[in-house]
Formats: C-alpha cells, structure tokens, sequence
C-alpha cells in the first residue's frame, strides 16, 4: 500500500499551457485574411506544417486521464477558424496515435497558442512571440485586445493503489486555493476557485484554480490510478474602450503574457507541498 | 445520447465507451469536425471515457474562407482551352495546354485567405494569374512562361518589384510570400 505522486512529465508536471489573445468583438473578413496570411506566411519556419480549416463544430473524443494531445483551454473551446498546427506520434492511452503536439488557432474573436511541448518559459514565451508578433501586429492595425489568458495544466498519477493515494502530500493542507474538504475526500473531486484582483499593466486580473481528481486506466494498465489535474488560469483584461483605453503594442502585450507566467507560478507554489515541488524541480525554479 | 445543437451551445458527456477510447483511430482520430448544417449529432454509447463536444464562439467563419474567386479562376483557365490562334482578332497566339495546367496546379494550391485571384492570357497565349486586394491597395501577377517557369510582377502603389524563375525556387517563393501575399505550402 505505498506509492508516490508521479509528474505526468519525467522533469516537470506540465501537459499543456495555452496562451489566448481575445479581441472584443468579432473580426471581419478583412482583418482575419490579414491575420491569417501573416500566419501562414510564418508556418512552416515555425515548424507548424498543418493547416486545417474549422467551419463547423468540432467534438474532440479521448480516453479518459491524461491526454497527450493539444487540448482547449478553459476559456475557449476549440474556435472556428483556422488552425496551423504539428502532429506527432504519441501513446495515447497505451496505443501509439497521431496527436496534435502543438497548435495555433485562429478565429475572428481569438488566437490561441497551445503545445504540449514545454521545456523552459524563456524558450515557451521565444516561441509565442515568433507566432504571435507578425499576427497580432497585423491584428492591431484594426482592433484591440480584450484580455489574455495564460494557462498551465498540470497532471500527478499517483503510482500506487487508489486507496492510499493522499491528497495531502501533493497539495498543501493549508492552501487557501484548495477547497479543504478534499482532504478527506476518499471519492473523486472537484476544486475550483477563482477571483479579480490588482494587476499592474492591465485593469483587472482573473485567476482561476481548477483542480480535479479523477481514477484513470489506460489500454496497458487496467488497474485504476488516482489522478489530480491542476489548471492555473491567469487572464489580464484591458481597457478598450473610453478615456481609459490605451494603443496597444504587440511587445508590450507579449510581454505582459511574462507577468501572468510568474503569477501563475506563485499560485502553483502556493499549491503543492516541499515534496512535490522538490519532485518537480520547482525550488530550482525548472519553470523559470 | 442525442442532442439538439440549436439548443446545447455547449455539451460535456461524460462515461463512454472506453472500448472506442481505447481505438481513437477506429474512431478515426481524437478530433473531426461536424457540419455547420448538422442538426443532430448522435455520440458513442456512454460507459466509461469522456467526450467534450462544444460550439462556443460560433462566429460563422465562411465568409472569410470562401474558395469562390479561386473557383471561377480555375473555370476560366479550363475556358481558355477552345481558345484559337487571333481569339482576340488581333494576332494573339493560341493558348499552350501545358501552360494551362500549370496555371491550374497553382491556383489549386491557393488558400482561400490569399489576396483575390482572377485568370487571364496574354497575347502569347500564356495563362496569367491576377492578384488585387482592396484593402491592402496592391496588384499582383504570376505569368506562367513555361511549365515550371513564371514571371512574378507586384506594385504596392509606392513601388514596383519583378522576379523571375522557377516557381519552386525560393527566391519566386519568397516573392510570393512577401510581395504578393501568397504563401505556398511546399
């Protein structure tokens, strides 16, 4: 009856981020083709090959648990529009499939930047910023962003039998971002948060917290494991409109996506005990 | 389990069958799209796996990718095709069929985001591809010379630029891209 809470990642615990850049209201034809040729002009230098037209709705299917695969955020589903995207071999639920690792969306209300693929910030926020300079400039030329939203998911399997899995010695007891009674949750469960508070550079910050357990079996192993998912949801809103609203820059927009990373890593400290984060490097700062 | 698109703009079903979670390619990938004219859309039996189906933020999208000007381009390069020696009654040359289709293959390789193309022939009898687009006030031309060979024209208003060479080449890809707006995927 032992086991310990395992990062779904061999050197971190991060499965997805996805940074989302919202506009406030709908673009037109114009501005979208704009967007989009500067996009795709960039493509396939940025290594995103794929392009697939989105004209209707979309259903995404998977096994249950980690998915290892670009995934939407909370803040938006998948949008019509135009996606540049990679594919790549991955083990879905213990079978080889072909997943999309890294995606670029976009619509006439957003883009939105996921991949599975983080190694650094310095080296996650080099990429947004090659994606989104030559689009988002385009973009500025007849709108304005509404907010942006960076968001970290986190994924910890348990190793051992479901029954021993304690929720204490992956998340801190006396966390404020975690509902208590969790603690003594034997069952699957949910915890979600969230507030504004002050942010400099923006007008208000959104912060959400959306932590799940659920048990997950895969095609390889039958045996239910304990699975908790942390979302870490950081969204800057701005003034767009009245005596108030300020030009926007596209440096300075990528830049404020730098403050709602170490927003987002100060909440997710905030969350996990010394163990947990010392299995995930974060007190040397891996996220950094 | 059934539902009415009109009356879910969004839909988590959860506990499926993990038989099908299991074969995401029996169940031809983890993600397709269904038709903007659907109606209904009837999902995998529930037992056991989670499905995520969601509408948010249906701006409709079609008519900013509308194939429609690369479509009658196309058709009006096929028309050329009867074309005689003197169709213009003033000594034009009769369109070469291989020039044709390469102006074809490269029409198909447009996106519809692409600056707005039209076809015509010169007095040679080579196909041409015209590119205007209103907004960005600039002109562009792609003559096909030969099968591989083109001959690339583009003018912002301010200023005039030329190229010619092989359209596989980088540097007439390179022109496309940055001049005329038109970014071929290889």
């Amino acid at each position: 009856m032992t086991g310990t809470w395992e990062p779904i990642r061999e050197a971190h615990s991060i499965e997805s981020v996805a940074a989302v850049v919202q506009f406030p209201s709908a673009l037109n034809d114009a501005m979208l083709r704009k967007m989009l040729r500067a996009a795709d002009a960039n493509a396939d230098k940025m290594n995103l090959p794929i392009r697939e037209t989105m004209t209707g709705f979309q259903l995404n299917i998977g096994p249950t648990g980690p998915l290892a695969a670009a995934v939407a955020t909370v803040d938006h589903a998948p949008m019509l529009g135009v996606v540049f995207k990679r594919n790549e071999i991955a083990t879905v639920g213990g079978l080889p499939t072909t997943v999309a690792v890294e995606e670029f969306q976009l619509g006439r209300q957003a883009l939105v930047y996921t991949t599975v693929h983080y190694d650094r910030w310095r080296l996650f926020k080099e990429r947004l910023a090659a994606l989104l300079t030559p689009v988002l400039s385009a973009a500025l030329s007849g709108a304005n962003v509404a907010h942006l939203r960076l968001e970290y998911r986190d994924r910890f399997i348990f190793s051992g039998e479901v029954d021993a899995a304690d929720t204490a010695d992956l998340l801190r007891v006396d966390s404020e971002l975690v509902a208590p009674h969790v603690f003594a949750q034997k069952q699957m469960w949910h915890s979600h948060t969230g507030m504004f508070v002050v942010a400099p550079g923006a007008e208000r910050r959104l912060v959400q917290i959306l932590v799940d357990a659920q048990d997950i079996k895969t095609a390889t192993d039958q045996t239910p494991r304990r699975s908790i998912s942390l979302i870490t949801g950081i969204q800057d809103f701005f003034q767009v409109e009245g005596l108030e609203s300020k030009e926007q820059e596209t440096p300075v927009l990528i830049d404020q996506f730098e403050a709602l990373h170490r927003a987002s890593k100060e909440l997710f400290k905030k969350m996990l005990t010394d163990v947990a984060k010392q299995r995930i490097g974060l007190l040397e700062e891996v996220r950094s | 389990v059934t539902q009415n698109l009109a009356s879910n703009p969004r839909l988590v079903v959860q506990h499926w069958d993990p038989e099908e979670a299991a074969h995401p390619r029996a169940i031809k990938g983890n993600s397709f799209a269904v038709s903007s004219a659907a109606q209904q859309f009837v999902l995998p039996r529930a037992n056991g796996g989670t499905a995520i189906w969601a509408t948010a933020l249906v701006s409709a999208i079609d008519s900013a990718l509308t194939a429609t000007d690369i479509d009658h381009a196309c058709a009006r390069i096929r028309s050329f095709e009867n074309f005689d020696t003197d169709w213009d009654g003033e000594g034009a040359e009769a369109p070469n069929p291989e020039l044709l289709n390469a102006a074809l293959r490269f029409l198909r390789r447009l996106q519809p985001w692409h600056p707005t193309p039209s076809a015509t022939l010169d007095a040679y009898g080579q196909p041409v591809i015209e590119f205007r687009d209103h907004d960005a006030s600039f002109f562009g031309k792609v003559r096909f010379i030969s099968q591989t060979q083109v001959a690339l024209f583009a003018s912002t208003g301010r200023e005039e630029s030329y190229i010619e060479g092989d359209l596989a080449s980088a540097d007439v890809l390179r022109f496309l891209s940055d001049q005329i707006q038109v970014t071929l995927q290889p």
